[in-house]
């Protein structure tokens, strides 16, 4: 079957969502992981960890 | 570097004795020094080696004679590797030794896999074996910067050919010693996993604004040894974050690839508790050697050979869900944070060449039109 298939990104999509539950933090986006948007809510969250000391800076 | 790097040299000195003697003496002719460590069992070496079979038993806590009187080779030398990597980590810690280099058969090879996984990165490495590149090597026990040589026709004494190896490999180990730049030991790292920058683009976007908030960025090719070297540093504690951004090395192991990354792959960083970030990337394919026939399995989908190595064919939804749970169990396997970013477009990765009827811009819009194979 091609890779290029509606239906199957649907599926996986929907695969993630039903698994990535608690403890994971899921976040979705209406992009693709190639567009900046994706780079930047990672960036997001490595700043939020950074913040609250999730993320040692130090080693 | 220091002028005289001290080289730890380690072989089973009763049955290889001339050869680790010659090669002690090209490690000499380089201007450095040699410390030798004896791991055989059974026979005894030409001349006293500095560190004894008998020290090396102590340093897994038995003795020599239980060693030699153990049920098999196998336990015997188990014994000699525990006694090996332990006391091949306390020497470099020490400050006494600035590389070490194993020569071996499988008995020597296996035994030298250990000594190469106690010493951190940056401290040189090798390990000149009989059974170099092959199979038999199980990737999950190499050190992220290991270096093998292929040491063949010398399985009994010395010639032409095993010198001109074993003359190399004492070169490259003192070079190596004299070269080396070691890693920064106070910046934190994040470990990425990623492809090429034509299939997955986000190394490009992130590499910079990591670098400017004080983090250094190693990212790791998802072809299976990237994911094998970036797990074992995760094992470690070696990163401040896991970006796990790409899961191919789950989809390889879950069809029986060989392009996979252990079996342990993408649970070490949870277990560590180093947060981890991850995200769908490569979620739709596998990858498998383009040498070999194609699995039976993936016969029927569209299939690309990247080059003479690497194909990668389609998983089906079905596959690609089955993948999604198995990625969330590993990620839930320790206690770590793990944040899970999942763009809804077109993800990721990648629809093989063949689908697509032009040079491709890949992988960027599932909407664009392919042909069928």
């Amino acid at each position: 079957m091609p890779a290029h298939d509606p239906e199957a990104l649907a599926a996986m999509v929907s695969a993630y969502r039903a698994a990535m539950t608690v403890p994971i933090q899921l976040t979705e986006l209406d992009c693709h992981i190639n567009d900046e948007a994706f780079s930047v809510e990672v960036l997001r969250i490595i700043d939020r960890w950074i913040a609250d000391g999730t993320i040692t800076m130090t080693r | 570097m220091t002028k005289s790097p001290i080289i730890l040299v380690i072989g089973t000195f009763d049955t290889k004795d001339e050869e680790l003697n010659y090669l002690c003496a090209r490690i000499r002719a380089q201007g450095a020094e040699v410390l030798t460590m004896d791991v055989s069992v059974l026979g005894n070496p030409s001349q006293p080696t500095n560190i004894s079979k008998a020290e090396v038993a102590a340093a897994a806590g038995r003795t020599i004679d239980e060693a030699m009187t153990a049920e098999d080779e196998n336990v015997a030398m188990q014994i000699m590797a525990a006694g090996a990597a332990m006391l091949t980590a306390k020497l470099h810690a020490e400050g006494r030794i600035q590389g070490m280099i194993a020569l071996g058969g499988t008995m020597g090879t296996d035994l030298a896999l250990d000594c190469a996984r106690a010493l951190p990165i940056g401290v040189p490495k090798y390990v000149v074996s009989t059974i170099a590149f092959s199979a038999l090597i199980p990737p999950d026990r190499l050190s992220a910067d290991i270096q093998m040589i292929l040491w063949a026709g010398g399985l009994y004494g010395l010639n032409d050919i095993c010198k001109a190896t074993l003359s190399q490999a004492a070169g490259a180990v003192v070079g190596a010693a004299r070269a080396v730049e070691p890693p920064n030991p106070d910046r934190p790292v994040i470990g990425m996993m990623s492809f090429g920058s034509s299939a997955l683009k986000y190394m490009i976007h992130l590499r910079q604004p990591l670098i400017d908030r004080g983090f250094s960025v190693a990212v790791f090719h998802g072809t299976g040894m990237g994911g094998m070297a970036m797990e074992s540093l995760a094992e470690q504690g070696y990163f401040a974050c896991v970006l796990e951004l790409a899961v191919a090395e789950i989809g390889n192991l879950m069809v029986g690839s060989i392009v996979n990354a252990g079996a342990n792959r993408m649970t070490s960083a949870p277990k560590r508790g180093t947060p981890v970030i991850a995200a769908p990337g490569f979620g739709d394919m596998i990858d498998f050697a383009a040498w070999a026939p194609v699995p039976e399995r993936f016969r029927d989908r569209p299939y690309h050979a990247h080059n003479r190595l690497l194909a990668s064919a389609s998983l089906t939804a079905e596959e690609r869900g089955d993948l999604a749970h198995e990625v969330a169990r590993r990620l839930k396997s320790g206690s770590g944070p793990v944040a899970f970013v999942l763009p809804t477009q077109a993800s990721t990765h990648g629809t093989p060449k063949a689908c697509q009827p032009t040079i491709p811009k890949p992988w960027r819009r599932w909407s664009a039109p392919i042909a069928q194979q």
